[in-house]
């Protein structure tokens, strides 16, 4: 859950970023969203709050490119593995180079890739996956099932250090039962796993190659072998990935448009504007937040907003003040979320007031999760009174509060200066701590790295378009980055049901009752869901608008503008 | 040989002791660069798992001799975040520092020699380098490079912004015109200052004065009394400034998005990558002992008097 160090790459400097110019930046983003909507697989999503309107695409390419450059998220990957990646940035390469079974669409469906059907026994223990047949790696051999098998397999190896280990917890078996047939038995039947084929944990590799590799198999020495639309032509460390478009490609209707893409590791905010205005880098994802004025006002391209399964969220520790929900629940209702949304995120996040994020939704289940919303209490107007009441005479409302944040980062040291200005005007003294990447990451894991820490300002996402995917890692008893050991059976137990319900209507009242329950403990902050916010080239278009581009062949439909 | 000797049992025994020091320096800082890498979704067991094969687990002292074993027989070990060894992560990144750092080293001899000689050569311009060398030894190298970026890439696009290349030598150079201004600024300032203060006490030297009272011309005079003279403390500080700029380099790279070494110490040491952390400070080790040892060596030709002290 915890994507800690989303900014740490982009430091400080951030700071002497260019002038801010919040009213600019709705118009810009209107007029470039009703340009997309004429492109055919554009949807839009309705933005509640905002007058920003969300798109999943940009306006189809018209033709191909020689060449294009793209910024990637967080700076170099460490590795290409796609067992191994954990980031923005491997994500986002691996997902260019190598498919997975299912394939994620921008607007967050699934449709067929590399299994072209897969069905779900009735008791919902087994699932059979149809593999095609007419699909190669890029050495020319053919994927059989065995690669296949092979590959799921290697996500559950503890040697190999997955990332996403947890995807698998409920199967029993993968075996392949002919060429063109994978069959995975389960425990107890997992909602979930097959949303979860379609991200890089469904991935297929070669199995001989990432054998001969070894540990070496991801890394810029070893390379990877896939099956994908990009292959990588080289990696040049510390410089650049450059990917070549893979002619051999089986997917005609999904080749990719730019024969070579280079990927640049920029992690300045100021060069990364730079480069993105005189047009020598023509894309990114996840444009830094103190970057959005300059870049909505530059002549070279346009900022686009897409839904994201992003979130910043405030974990409590325990022991302290944290633990007592009473406070948590003071400290909720004065948080300014639309402050906060406009003044630190220039309108890219949007107030949020639970754990899961609205573009979380399952969309045929839209009306529960709706009316499930409607009646949690949201601080649209500041009552302080209240507040203050709620721990009046409370001891720990006396104790200070160590709000743990990412050093340097300044979109965070906005964001906690503003919770301190709010929490003192209720008598809570609240103390910025700030902590180095690689000892905040240990916080998340390790109770004495996060010993003293009150509240850890979180920014998750989920994977798949599914709450249980984030639920989970938070309202179990036993869940990973649940530090106040909440336990309430009733809400395991609805959850844990809800894993096992395939129909989503009846699986959203399951998750909307325990919602009921946790929210009731206030078991995080929830502050903000984030919108995705790409900057692209006017030169060029095609790039997927939402987050979804994280988990899916990105830069292959981006091409010349028209 | 017995100096170059001693140099080299200085250099090492500096080396081992620095290398120590990191170590030591490093493992207090907090944080495990496992459950970095095991991402997040990890569970204790497997964050136990990347411990245990990147050996983490073994004690602090048996890996710093481990470390050093493998480093006397060439092999720098390997990186944690990258997983790959750490000689070719390094190669191609300490190329690109190095045409940087030579770069900005010949354009700091270049105009801050040339700068702190025109006074002398053209006297109504001695204000003029004051306030030059001032202006360039106030501006701190992130806003010089901001600056640059705005005006010579943006403004005028004489540059590029980025300063990664692909291309050959000349392709790379053009590409690092900007990042080497950037990083030589100030110490240019610096050389100019140094430069001017000591031709300006040459020439007030005895030996100028007697030298033009007894008519040898002016030009005889300042190139073998003054400049000859007041080289040895230019010398000093170049090589001062070679070391410097290794340094320095780890802003420029930054603000450049350049991959050099300098940006990937940054980023190893907030991901205690101990490997690459130890051979990146043994290169500056290294490259501050040739650079002193080079200076020692000019200085020792240009002034007798140190020759005559060595052989002695």
């Amino acid at each position: 859950m915890p994507k800690l160090n989303r900014h740490s790459t982009r430091p400080a400097m951030r700071r002497v970023v260019v002038v801010v110019t919040v009213g600019a930046l709705g118009l810009t983003l209107a007029s470039c969203s009703s340009k997309s909507s004429s492109s055919s697989t554009s949807g839009t999503t309705p933005s509640p709050t905002s007058a920003v309107q969300l798109v999943d695409t940009t306006p189809a390419a018209k033709g191909p490119l020689d060449s294009l450059t793209w910024d990637l998220p967080l700076g170099e990957p460490t590795t290409l593995d796609y067992v191994k990646a954990a980031d923005y940035s491997p994500d986002m390469v691996i997902s260019n180079l190598c498919e997975s079974l299912l394939r994620l669409n921008p607007d967050y469906t699934m449709s067929p890739n590399l299994a072209t059907a897969w069905k779900t026994s009735d008791d919902h223990l087994t699932t059979t996956f149809t593999l095609r047949s007419d699909v190669t790696f890029w050495d020319g051999k053919p994927m059989t099932s065995q690669d296949v098998v092979y590959s799921l397999k290697r996500n559950l190896d503890p040697n190999n250090g997955p990332v996403n280990g947890a995807f698998f917890d409920h199967v029993k078996s993968i075996t392949a039962t002919s060429p063109t047939e994978v069959v995975v038995t389960f425990n107890t039947p997992d909602e979930l796993f097959i949303k979860e084929m379609s991200t890089i944990a469904g991935d297929v590799s070669e199995q001989a190659f990432t054998e001969a590799q070894g540990e070496k198999y991801g890394s810029a020495e070893g390379g990877v072998m896939c099956t994908g639309p990009f292959k990588i032509e080289s990696w040049n460390a510390g410089q650049n990935i450059v990917l070549a478009a893979n002619d051999a490609y089986w997917n005609a209707s999904n080749k990719a448009l730019a024969k070579k893409v280079t990927l640049s590791f920029i992690t300045d905010t100021s060069t990364l504007v730079q480069a993105l205005k005189s047009g020598e880098i023509q894309g990114t994802y996840e444009a830094p937040q103190a970057a959005l004025p300059a870049l909505t006002n530059a002549d070279s391209g346009t900022v686009y907003q897409g839904q994201s399964l992003q979130v910043i969220e405030l974990v409590p520790n325990s022991p302290g003040p944290a633990a007592d929900p009473k406070i948590r629940e003071a400290l909720a209702m004065v948080i300014d979320r639309a402050a906060l949304a406009k003044a630190v995120f220039h309108g890219t996040a949007e107030p949020n007031y639970t754990l899961i994020p609205n573009a979380a939704w399952d969309p045929s289940a839209t009306d529960v999760y709706q009316s499930a919303w409607d009646a949690l209490p949201k601080s649209t107007t500041i009552d302080i009174a209240a507040a203050k009441a709620l721990i009046a005479g409370n001891p720990n409302a006396e104790k200070p509060i160590n709000l743990a944040i990412l050093a340097g980062d300044q979109t965070e040291i906005d964001t906690a200066t503003l919770i301190q200005q709010e929490a003192a005007t209720i008598g809570l003294t609240v103390n910025i701590q700030q902590v180095q990447p690689l000892a905040f990451s240990s916080a998340f894991f390790d109770p004495e790295a996060r010993k003293g820490m009150d509240f850890l300002l979180t920014q998750g996402f989920l994977d798949v378009k599914d709450p249980l995917d984030y639920l989970g890692l938070i309202v179990n008893a036993d869940s990973l980055f649940n530090f106040t050991h909440y336990d309430n059976p009733e809400v395991t137990k609805l959850i844990t049901t809800a894993r096992s319900t395939y129909d989503d209507k009846a699986r959203a009242e399951l998750i909307t009752q325990a919602q009921a329950l946790y929210e009731k403990e206030h078991v995080v902050i929830p502050m903000l869901s984030m919108h995705e916010s790409l900057f692209m080239n006017k030169k060029v278009t095609g790039a997927p608008a939402s987050f979804a581009y994280i988990f899916e062949p990105s830069l292959a439909s981006v091409g010349s503008a028209p | 040989m017995k100096y170059a000797l001693r140099a080299l049992g200085g250099a090492m025994v500096t080396i081992v002791i620095a290398s120590l020091i990191v170590f030591a320096l490093l493992s207090l800082a907090p944080g495990d660069p496992a459950a970095a890498l095991a991402g997040n979704r990890a569970t204790p067991e497997s964050i136990e798992a990347i411990r245990e094969q990147l050996g983490l687990n073994r004690p602090l002292l048996v890996r710093y001799v481990a470390w050093l074993g493998g480093a006397i027989h060439g092999d720098f070990g390997q990186s944690l975040q990258f997983r790959q060894s750490v000689g070719s992560l390094l190669a191609p990144r300490l190329g690109t520092t190095l045409i940087l750092v030579l770069f900005a080293f010949l354009l700091i001899l270049i105009f801050g020699v040339g700068l702190g000689l025109l006074p002398s050569l053209f006297r109504p311009s001695g204000w003029f380098v004051v306030v030059v060398a001032g202006i360039g030894i106030a501006v701190p190298t992130f806003v010089a490079a901001l600056v640059l970026i705005q005006v010579f890439a943006l403004n005028l696009g004489w540059f590029p912004v980025l300063a990664t290349s692909e291309g050959d030598l000349r392709d790379r150079v053009w590409h690092l015109t900007l990042p080497a201004i950037a990083l030589a600024l100030s110490w240019t300032a610096y050389v100019a200052q140094i430069t001017r203060a000591s031709v300006r006490e040459q020439e007030r030297g005895e030996h100028v004065e007697t030298a033009l009272s007894r008519g040898v011309p002016p030009r005889t005079v300042f190139r073998k009394h003054v400049l000859r003279n007041a080289s040895v403390p230019i010398v000093t500080i170049a090589g001062l400034t070679m070391a410097g700029l290794i340094a320095g380099s780890i802003v420029v790279e930054t603000a450049f998005g350049i991959g050099g070494i300098g940006s990937l110490l940054v980023k190893s040491v907030s991901a205690k990558d101990y490997d690459v952390v130890l051979a990146i400070s043994l290169i500056l080790v290294v490259a501050f002992v040739i650079a002193t040892t080079l200076s020692d060596l000019a200085h020792a030709a240009l002034d007798p008097r140190v020759r005559a002290r060595r052989s002695s």
